[in-house]
């Protein structure tokens, strides 16, 4: 889902930079609170994160997905640390890997990395009390389709293509893709599920 | 928290090994701009590929992880040493 250079118009990138900036900077305040002993796990799930998003699945005929992992990022350290963790791979991606577009990085971070830490911590919060494995697929699979819109939308805006037939489009194959998200998060956050809790970080919701 | 480091490693292990079985077909968004005939224009040239081989896809994500880690956990540091 990495938007590539040449799709996005001037307005689009300079409101999605200004909000992903804006954000990380903020991440980044808050990552005082990252216990120093978690430090190095999170590296690692950053590495396992990347490794992942490189293995394309395939869905249907003639399209593929990969995982985002910003969902279960956030369920596990808490969304800051997983809008720093989404960005440090995206910026990796895009500038040594030519894997999305440098105009498109602040849309892609805001897309696969905001939405999904923000939205799938806060599904999987609210909905754990009720099933932690539904709480930790619906904070995947719905992490996936909101990046999903998001990208049309700003696609859309861009004024590249038909605005509704390409959100629907874009909406159908990512409901499919996230499906792996969703079940990928609820097999770690379900193996972690002891590990979880006692990782919360205090300052998670603030 | 070890066994997170555990669950962690074997994930990564894990995807190493499927790294040749990765699917070629284009991914969700390539595939509906294709749809509608929209191209990307790129206007820069990375240094490194993921590779088209067992080999070189995976030292694509050696590099890839160690170079992703190390910034993060150095930029994680330095945010806390600044606060």
């Amino acid at each position: 889902m990495h938007i590539p250079d040449g799709l996005l118009s001037t307005p689009v990138i300079a409101g999605t930079y200004l909000i992903t900036a804006g954000t990380v900077l903020y991440a980044s305040k808050k990552a005082k609170d990252i216990p120093e002993e978690k430090i190095p796990l999170l590296g690692l799930t950053a590495a396992a994160i990347f490794v992942a998003q490189m293995v394309n699945f395939p869905v249907m005929a003639g399209v593929s997905g990969h995982l985002l992992g910003a969902a279960l990022v956030a369920i596990l350290f808490g969304p800051y640390a997983s809008v720093l963790v989404m960005t440090a791979v995206l910026i990796i991606q895009t500038f040594l890997f030519g894997d999305g577009g440098v105009t498109a990085l602040g849309a892609n971070i805001f897309n696969m990395g905001i939405i999904g830490a923000f939205v799938g911590y806060y599904i999987y919060h609210y909905l754990k009390k009720r099933s932690i494995p539904l709480a930790a697929f619906l904070a995947g699979w719905i992490s996936v389709i909101l990046g999903a819109l998001a990208a049309s939308i700003e696609i859309g805006l861009s004024g590249i293509v038909p605005f509704v037939p390409f959100l629907t489009l874009m909406l159908t194959y990512h409901s499919v893709i996230g499906v792996i998200e969703g079940v990928l998060t609820m097999v770690l956050v379900k193996a972690l599920q002891g590990e979880v809790e006692k990782e919360s970080l205090p300052s998670e919701v603030n | 928290m070890k066994k997170a480091y555990i669950v962690f490693g074997t994930f990564i292990l894990v995807f190493i090994l499927l790294i040749p079985f990765a699917s070629t077909y284009p991914d969700g968004l390539e595939n509906a701009m294709e749809h509608f005939s929209v191209a990307e224009h790129a206007i820069y040239n990375a240094p490194l590929s993921y590779g088209d081989t067992f080999i070189t896809g995976v030292i694509a994500a050696v590099i890839g992880m160690a170079v992703v880690s190390g910034i993060l956990y150095i930029y994680i540091k330095l945010t806390k040493k600044v606060a």
